[in-house]
């Protein structure tokens, strides 16, 4: 099993200093935390991009840094990989070429099946002969993405690789992800700002402020405990996205249902699709409505039910996460509702959704 | 005719070798000055982009007064490798260099800057060493730069005059490049040799600007 | 902006105005211009030392190879006279009529000479030393616009060296810059007219005056001169009176045997 244990201190001015500890066994770790707190320096520097001004970097076992004993392994020997917001693809190759540029020392045939095994796990297969001036900015994403990890790397860091990216293209991203630390068994440590990403993302939370880690654990508990610290949950608009397939239209035309992937089926309004498309399916946090206990009469069609995740409180709004199925929701309500409801980790509630509340489109290739 | 030729070839043989030396000086210098951080660096710039600005005697000048045979440089080389560069083909490739070495260096270091560092970096982390960095990332993404700033060099070395007569001297089919050439023969009133020789030296000027317009042809508008 | 385009016209001004003496004003008081041979970079500021300015300002002399100086006078150049090293350029260009027909006189002899570096001065006696390997570079005056150069050359053929010394030759823009070649080390030897040895730290060898044709040093009046009255009194000058003991004084035979 393959660990992360990294200590690294270091003076980046006079304001801010980042000492952190950061320890990561085969999992996806998150490092979040408001703007200027440090967090992708401390990436960085765990990267060996930067230097600690002390501390120690441990990965699998070997020492890759050691203030005291002056070790410090150069870039090329630490078998890292890294993906960043901007996703540095090399112009002058085309998509096969990027992802294959860490394999060099192989022979060709290995090389080619290496990428075009990596290629498929990160599903960019279909893009390989393509020059990257031609792709998307999530299709980019995802080509950084099989670069990174074709030489088997040992440690993958995400430096908010998906900011840039529309929301089918996070999702995207943000699914391989997933796939990839299961299929690779390698420690992720992921970099963001995004609670939703932090929850849906990653099973333990590193809480960055100033530069130092004042909090660690199960993201949606961190998450929860720092309610009370109104700087460090920035409240982005927070739209629900996920992925379906169109499963009937009312004969009348009234409704479409979409069936939402590992997750519920709703009601939407008539979608010019036919039964079996791929879909993407989104809705706004503010849209999504909640009940506790029995109801009875309600004029919306969609009542999902669900269980609290999370609740977070920020200022005057609140964010309260709810898992159906294998689907992560926020709802966004005024600060006091969640106390005056009674919500709290492990209730059981319904989210009630107008059709019209949920926007779908064709699932973007 | 014939003997108009050998200026002519003289002249390329000579820049063409001023051009190979100022590229491999200059192009470590100039990722030098586009990557490292030293004290003293804006002075190191400036001193080697010089010969831009001194006027070429004064360039001539102070080459001679360094590789002059009984200056310095100029000693040691004769003495310990038997090198003796004024008055010789060495001495006109040496003043021509000098010369073009500024028109490479300024537009190479500026290729070299506009390539992304965070490039390299990732080329560093996916396991290439330094110098398959440069020769796998930077060197393909400067290269346009690169080209350009060699035919200016080139340009510049086939056309010098003032040095390369302080340094080599004016010595027919050894040290009279194309140049040289059409000043000695204006002045002995060969209007003939003078006309020939300045329409060949600019017609290999012109032959050089075609083909840097052709394979350098920068931003390409995608169909 | 305004102020430092004033400033730079009036500092061109100035600088214009500084060929010649301060004062100058138009033609009637325009200096006498001379070109002279590159042999006479000595002798002749000590001639005009002497002359002075008794009829007039007098510019300081253009000095350089004779065939250079030829091809600006039949280019147009504003010389008054023309100091040659040889007798043949004058009289080409009496010829053509860029110089006044009957002006042209002899005024000089000269000599050549061998300079021989102090680092190589002991192995180097005679012109036949030349071919020693030591010998690395000899410098000569361009034979093509020197009459230097040409005397250099006939002498080093009738010594039967001009062929063996081909690769040593370097060819100087005038007989001045082959002498300095020499005393600078860049060429180890130099073939000079006698009139610029004195006091050089290289090593003088004497040149068996046998071996090339007489060097007649001839002058001549520009047709186009605004000046010949002056021009003429500084010819008679020259040919004549202090003129002729400053040229003797500076290795110059007086030009009939």
């Amino acid at each position: 099993m393959t660990t992360l244990d990294a200590r690294v201190v270091r003076r980046v001015h006079p304001g801010l200093t980042i000492d952190a500890t950061i320890r990561l066994g085969d999992e996806i770790g998150v490092l979040f935390g408001p703007s200027g707190a440090g967090k992708s320096t401390l990436l960085r520097l765990i990267a060996g991009l930067a230097r600690p001004d002390d501390g120690r970097v441990e990965l699998a076992g070997e020492t890759l840094f050691d203030a005291a004993r002056r070790v410090d392994v150069p870039l090329r020997r630490r078998r890292i990989g890294m993906i960043f917001q901007d996703d540095l693809l090399f112009p002058h190759l085309d998509v096969a070429g990027n992802v294959g540029f860490g394999l060099k020392g192989a022979g060709r045939p290995e090389r080619a099946r290496r990428v075009e095994e990596v290629a498929a796990l990160c599903g960019v297969s279909a893009l390989l002969g393509r020059g990257i001036a031609t792709l998307s900015g999530g299709e980019r994403q995802r080509v950084g993405l099989a670069r990174a990890l074709a030489p088997r790397p040992r440690l993958l860091l995400c430096d908010e690789p998906v900011s840039a990216l529309d929301l089918p293209g996070r999702r995207r991203l943000l699914d391989r992800l997933r796939g990839v630390q299961q299929a690779e068994g390698i420690p992720i440590l992921y970099v963001t700002h995004s609670p939703a990403e932090a929850v849906t993302l990653g099973t333990r939370l590193f809480l960055l402020e100033a530069g130092r880690v004042v909090a660690e654990g199960p993201p949606a508990d961190v998450l929860a405990r720092a309610g009370g610290r109104a700087s460090l949950l920035h409240l982005e608009g927070i739209r629900n996205a996920f992925a379906g397939t169109v499963a009937e239209h009312e004969p009348g035309g009234e409704w479409t249902r979409v069936a939402l992937d590992g997750g519920p089926s709703l009601f939407v309004a008539p979608v010019d699709l036919p039964a079996g498309a791929r879909v993407d399916v989104e809705v706004a946090g503010d849209e999504v409505m909640l009940a506790v206990g029995p109801i009875a009469g309600l004029s919306a069609r969609n009542q999902v039910e669900g269980v609290v995740e999370a609740v977070a409180v920020h200022g005057r709004e609140a964010e309260v996460v709810v898992r159906a199925g294998a689907t992560l929701w926020l709802a966004s309500t005024l600060a006091s509702t969640p106390a005056a409801m009674g919500l709290s980790v492990g209730l059981p509630v319904t989210m009630i959704l107008k059709a019209r509340s949920v926007r779908v489109e064709p699932a973007a290739t | 005719m014939f003997d108009d030729l050998g200026p002519l070839w003289l002249s390329l043989k000579v820049a063409t070798a001023a051009t190979v030396g100022v590229a491999v000086v200059g192009v470590p210098a100039a990722l030098v000055l586009a990557r490292s951080r030293f004290p003293g660096k804006g002075l190191a710039a400036g001193i080697l982009a010089l010969p831009l600005v001194l006027p070429p005697t004064v360039v001539g000048y102070l080459l001679l007064q360094a590789i002059g045979r009984r200056a310095w440089l100029g000693r040691w080389l004769e003495e310990a490798l038997g090198v003796v560069l004024v008055f010789h083909g060495s001495g006109a490739v040496l003043a021509s260099a000098v010369a073009a070495f500024p028109l490479f260096l300024l537009p190479a270091r500026g290729a070299f800057e506009a390539v992304d560092p965070r490039l390299e970096d990732a080329a560093r982390l996916l396991g290439r060493g330094e110098a398959s960095v440069f020769l796998a990332v930077t060197l393909p993404l400067a290269w346009r730069g690169l080209a350009a700033g060699l035919v200016l060099a080139f340009a510049r070395a086939l056309g010098d005059f003032g040095a390369t007569m302080m340094v080599a001297g004016n010595i027919p089919s050894l040290t009279q490049t194309a140049s040289l050439a059409i000043y000695d023969a204006v002045q002995s009133g060969d209007s003939r040799r003078a006309a020939t020789l300045a329409l060949g030296v600019s017609a290999i000027s012109v032959a050089a600007l075609a083909f840097v317009q052709r394979t350098l042809p920068g931003r390409e508008v995608r169909p | 902006m305004h102020r430092a385009t004033s400033l730079a016209l009036m500092t061109l001004l100035a600088f214009a105005g500084c060929s010649g003496r301060p004062g100058d004003a138009g033609p009637a008081r325009a200096p006498l211009r001379i070109a002279a041979a590159a042999d006479l970079q000595r002798a002749l500021p000590d001639v005009l030392a002497i002359y002075g300015d008794r009829d007039g300002p007098v510019a300081p002399p253009t000095f350089g190879a004779s065939g250079d100086l030829a091809e600006q006078i039949r280019g147009g150049a504003p010389f008054d006279v023309f100091l040659s090293a040889d007798l043949t350029l004058p009289k080409a260009l009496e010829g053509e009529g860029h110089v006044e027909a009957g002006s042209v006189v002899p005024y000089a002899r000269g000599s050549l000479v061998l300079l021989v570096h102090p680092d190589v001065a002991a192995a180097v006696g005679s012109l036949a030393d030349l071919a020693k390997p030591e010998i690395r570079k000899v410098a000569i005056a361009n034979p093509e616009v020197a009459p230097y150069g040409k005397a250099a050359r006939a002498a080093l053929e009738k010594a039967g060296l001009w062929e063996p010394l081909q690769a040593k030759i370097v060819p100087a823009g005038s007989v001045s810059q082959a002498f300095l070649h020499v005393e600078e080390g860049n060429a180890d030897a130099a073939l000079v007219s006698r009139s610029l040895v004195a006091g050089a730290k290289s090593k003088a060898v004497e040149v068996d005056p046998a071996l090339y044709p007489p060097r007649i040093q001839g002058l001549g009046i520009t047709a186009k001169s605004p000046n010949k009255a002056r021009a003429r009194e500084f010819v008679a000058f020259l040919l004549r009176g202090g003129g002729r003991r400053v040229l003797a004084g500076h290795g110059f035979a007086p030009p009939q045997p």
